[in-house]
């Protein structure tokens, strides 16, 4: 796009980064087709190509509304659009610049103004934890909006961490709400690695991704959340592994992982901590990514442990079959009729969008979750459209969140006796709110498969 | 979810560019009670180099529009091929440039004066498939098009977008349109493909860039350029080339396009390549002198604007139980010139042909129970009138070499210009005259260049 800068963004690194991302979209429109706001508000300006003609307006000096910052707001940031831009177009990256701008040079109201506060400093804050226990005393108390919020309390499984020490170590986050809210995901995370006898270690003083923040337009607070994480994590990292140093960083909440990744373009201008960033986005895994490293492991001891049934009876059409790996599959089943193994739900899959498009991982988590014998699915359709949760976007865009809930679960379609599955905390609180089918992290139903004795 | 007693036919057609109208026409000019349905509202633009080569030219016939197309078209008598150092050949041809805003319009109404009834703005997004998986129509959702469908702002002007409301807007409402038979005719965006579960490819297999100038004045670069479509290869815009296409009223349709755009990925998907279209249209318009003129001294109207291409009949499964696919969906774009427009009407005649055949069959009746057989039948015979075409689109797959090696078009139009032969060749083979089979060999396209 023929882009001639304002004056005010000439020169500087946003306004180049913006004007290289600018001129590389041709407006072909295919990014339209697959937008979760277009598709349910048939808008243009709700569209990526709206848009990117709306920030291309601001970054030429054009007068900037109200309206301009409320189509910028209501993009989910899923990243759909760059899965199917056919010209690279980094939209990411764009809408972070136009919106940090436009935050810049547009007011909000006061209400709007706190409730974005509360939520970046609220959520990150010691004190969420606390609010968390109270608010799960009061659960019923509280009005429905809230309860959705406010998941019912974790068993005391949810924080037996294993003691086990191994030489094999990783690095974990915990996150800011996900201690918290949902506990079992972390020491979930922490057991199915020490079954593959990896140690999982949570560097004190790493706390939020910086993904909160950044969001919210807080730029600099999000900067300093992941300098932050850089100097807790920078020692495990800089050790050798013989010393007792990490192979790698592992994120079970695809989006902290794909922020986590982008630390080294996020702090690319940054003569300090640039190098260090780089290091960290390398050694940075989606729990996932590790699991074909994982499987021999998980396989030998699901099969001793009365592995899940391979193939459950009558499956549906269109539902893949696993996969049988090797033979092993057929000891694990075989071990498993042996041992008559408790009835064992199926699985649907939410991919979420930070994992198929942030982190443009497709097909890991659903195809070895197959081959150690879980039957999983996908929604029969529109598996790449986002759940509307969206990290705080479910809080500040309650409608169109909701209306894209919905739109996921009919979608999911669980049936009685099937557990939707997902890979992101904010999708699995999310659906949750709006079905009575339990919703979990995938790696909890691992870990429940693992512990069946 | 609205459900309306119109919301059933014998065909749904999903799609009303070419191919799709080509299809509805074909068909309820024989009786059927067809339903074609598209996103937009009619007219609408649709990026696209405009050139209307033989293979159009014949089924503009077939359909009946020919003659109301040749009155709006901008005729040409030639296409000139411009080597790298500025030689150049012209090969005559059955040749015309309309604006697919006009041409697609065309072929709407056409398809509605044939029986076709129209449905817009509706999109699709799901098969509708009874038990044992059969398509048996398709939900659609209401896809109005508000600002961004309007700005047409020149280049590099202000883009005329003005952001709208603040408030969340109401959701789109649904309807499911039962069919005994549906017709994808979707372009190349693969998201209904995918939706059907018939995407065998996501990536295209080129992109195109174009826009739209007008001349300030007559200039000696731009002399005899109303006359002929101009297509110029170089290294700069290699794997492709560029071209100039006349339109009606004194504007040009100046353009780039890339082939082989992208690289496929491990998970079947694809990245482009590092190139940015823009830059290799800049490269266009420095070293074209036309292309040059038109850019410095004329004036846009209009966006330069991209789009994907879907080539050589590749990339999808072009039928199923209840769904057959058309146009360029099914690739039915040229991969060497990136001509689509005749090939998708061609395809979409197919689709109808095959249809009607069934119908009079008896299997593809409103009234028919949908066994199997009649199924299996439709498909292959369409897939069959499908593989006919292939070697055409072979031997442009083979053209491409001069896409990928601009060099070989200055020892093309050298000898040319020598030989009335090679000449006579080239014609034969733009007016399809030439049978691929002969053209196809190594030898065949070795004598292209020797004899």
């Amino acid at each position: 796009m023929q882009t001639t800068l304002a004056p005010e963004f000439q020169g500087t690194a946003e306004g180049a980064e913006a004007e290289a991302i600018l001129r590389k979209c041709v407006h072909c429109g295919f990014c339209t087709a697959t937008c979760p706001t277009y598709q349910l508000l048939g808008d243009e300006l709700d569209g990526p190509r709206g848009r990117i003609y709306l920030m291309k307006q601001v970054l030429e000096g054009a007068p900037v509304t109200r309206k301009t910052q409320a189509h910028l707001d209501r993009c989910l940031t899923c990243r759909n659009c760059e899965s199917t831009c056919p010209s690279g177009v980094q939209y990411g990256h764009l809408v972070d610049i136009g919106r940090r701008i436009v935050e810049r040079k547009v007011e909000r109201p006061a209400g709007e103004r706190a409730v974005r506060w509360l939520l970046k400093e609220g959520l990150t804050s010691p004190l969420f934890a606390p609010a968390m226990k109270l608010g799960q005393a009061v659960r019923p108390l509280l009005p429905a909006t809230l309860q959705n919020k406010v998941p019912a309390p974790a068993g005391t499984r949810a924080h037996a961490w294993p003691r086990r020490e191994h030489a094999r170590k990783v690095l974990m986050l915990a996150g800011c709400v996900q201690p918290a809210m949902l506990p079992n995901i972390n020491a979930a995370t922490a057991r199915v690695l020490d079954a593959a006898s990896i140690q999982a270690v949570v560097a004190a003083g790493a706390g939020c991704c910086g993904a909160l923040r950044t969001h919210l337009n807080d730029t600099e607070g999000g900067l300093a959340d992941m300098r932050r994480n850089i100097d807790a994590w920078w020692p495990h990292v800089e050790r050798e592994a013989a010393a007792g140093g990490v192979e790698a960083i592992v994120m079970n909440a695809s989006g902290c992982g794909v922020t986590v990744k982008e630390y080294s373009h996020a702090l690319a201008h940054d003569p300090a901590y640039a190098a260090k960033a780089r290091r960290i986005s390398e050694l940075t895994r989606d729990l996932s990514e590790l699991l074909p490293e994982l499987l021999p492991a998980l396989r030998e001891r699901l099969g001793a442990a009365g592995a899940p049934e391979a193939v459950a009876a009558g499956d549906s059409p269109g539902t893949a079959r696993p996969v049988a790996p090797g033979g092993a599959a057929a000891s694990a089943s075989a071990s498993a009729s042996a041992t008559a193994p408790a009835p064992r739900s199926r699985l649907v899959f939410h991919p979420p969008c930070t994992l198929q498009h942030g982190q443009q991982l497709r097909g890991g988590v659903e195809s070895h979750l197959r081959e150690l014998g879980f039957d999983v699915r996908l929604a029969t359709s529109e598996s790449h459209l986002c759940c509307g949760s969206a990290g705080t976007y479910s809080v500040l865009q309650p409608e169109l969140a909701t209306q894209l809930r919905d739109r996921k679960l009919g979608a999911l379609a669980p049936a009685t006796g099937e557990t939707v599955i997902s890979a992101n905390i904010g999708c699995i609180q999310h659906l949750q709110s709006g079905t009575a089918a339990p919703v979990k992290h995938w790696v909890e139903v691992l870990d429940e498969a693992l512990d069946r004795p | 979810m609205r459900q309306a007693a119109d919301d059933r036919c014998e065909v749904l057609v999903v799609g009303a560019g070419p191919a799709g109208s080509a299809c509805a026409q074909w068909l309820a000019r024989h009786g059927v009670d067809v339903l074609l349905a598209d996103q937009h509202d009619f007219p609408r633009d649709k990026t696209c180099g405009d050139g209307l080569i033989p293979d159009a030219h014949a089924a503009l016939r077939r359909l009946g529009v020919h003659e109301e197309v040749m009155d709006l078209a901008q005729r040409v008598t030639d296409v000139r091929c411009v080597a790298p150092s500025g030689r150049h050949v012209d090969v005559p041809g059955m040749l015309a440039v309309l604006p697919r805003r006009e041409l697609d319009h065309l072929l709407v109404r056409a398809a509605q004066r044939a029986g076709a009834r129209l449905l817009t703005p509706w999109r699709f997004e799901a098969a509708l498939r009874s038990a044992d998986g059969r398509v048996e129509g398709a939900r659609l959702r209401a896809f109005g098009t508000t600002a961004g469908a309007a700005p047409a702002a020149d280049e590099g002007g202000d883009t005329g977008v003005t952001p709208g409301t603040d408030q969340a807007p109401a959701p789109r409402p649904q309807r499911e349109v039962r069919a005994r038979h549906v017709v994808l005719a979707t372009g190349a965006a693969p998201q209904a493909l995918i939706a059907a579960g018939l995407c065998q490819r996501r990536a295209p297999s080129a992109m195109g860039l174009r826009g739209y100038i007008r001349p300030a004045r007559p200039e000696p670069a731009l002399q005899g350029l109303h006359g002929r479509l101009e297509v110029f290869w170089h290294r700069r815009l290699k794997p492709g080339y560029g071209w100039i296409f006349p339109c009606p009223g004194g504007v040009y349709n100046i353009g780039v396009g890339i082939i082989d755009s992208h690289r496929a990925r491990p998970d079947g998907r694809a990245a482009m390549r590092a190139l940015n279209l823009r830059e290799v249209f800049d490269d266009f318009a420095r070293l074209h002198a036309p292309a040059r003129a038109l850019v410095e001294g004329g004036t846009w109207v209009g966006r330069l604007e991209g789009a994907p291409l879907r080539s050589s009949l590749q990339g999808a499964r072009c039928a199923a139980p209840g769904i057959l696919v058309s146009g360029e969906a099914a690739g039915s774009t040229y991969s060497f010139t990136g001509e689509g427009i005749g090939k998708a009407m061609e395809t979409g005649l197919l689709a109808a042909e095959a249809l009607l055949d069934a119908r009079a069959r008896g299997g593809a009746k409103d009234t028919g129970d949908g066994t199997g057989d009649d199924d299996h039948a439709l498909q292959s015979d369409y897939l069959a009138r499908l593989a006919r075409l292939k070697p055409k689109f072979d031997l442009y797959e083979r053209g491409n070499t001069v896409n990928h090696h601009p060099w070989l078009t200055e020892l093309l139009v050298r000898r040319a210009a020598a030989s009335p032969g090679v000449r006579r060749r080239m014609a034969d083979l733009l007016e399809e005259r030439a049978t691929p089979a002969q053209l196809i060999t190594l030898r065949g396209v070795f004598k292209l260049f020797t004899t």
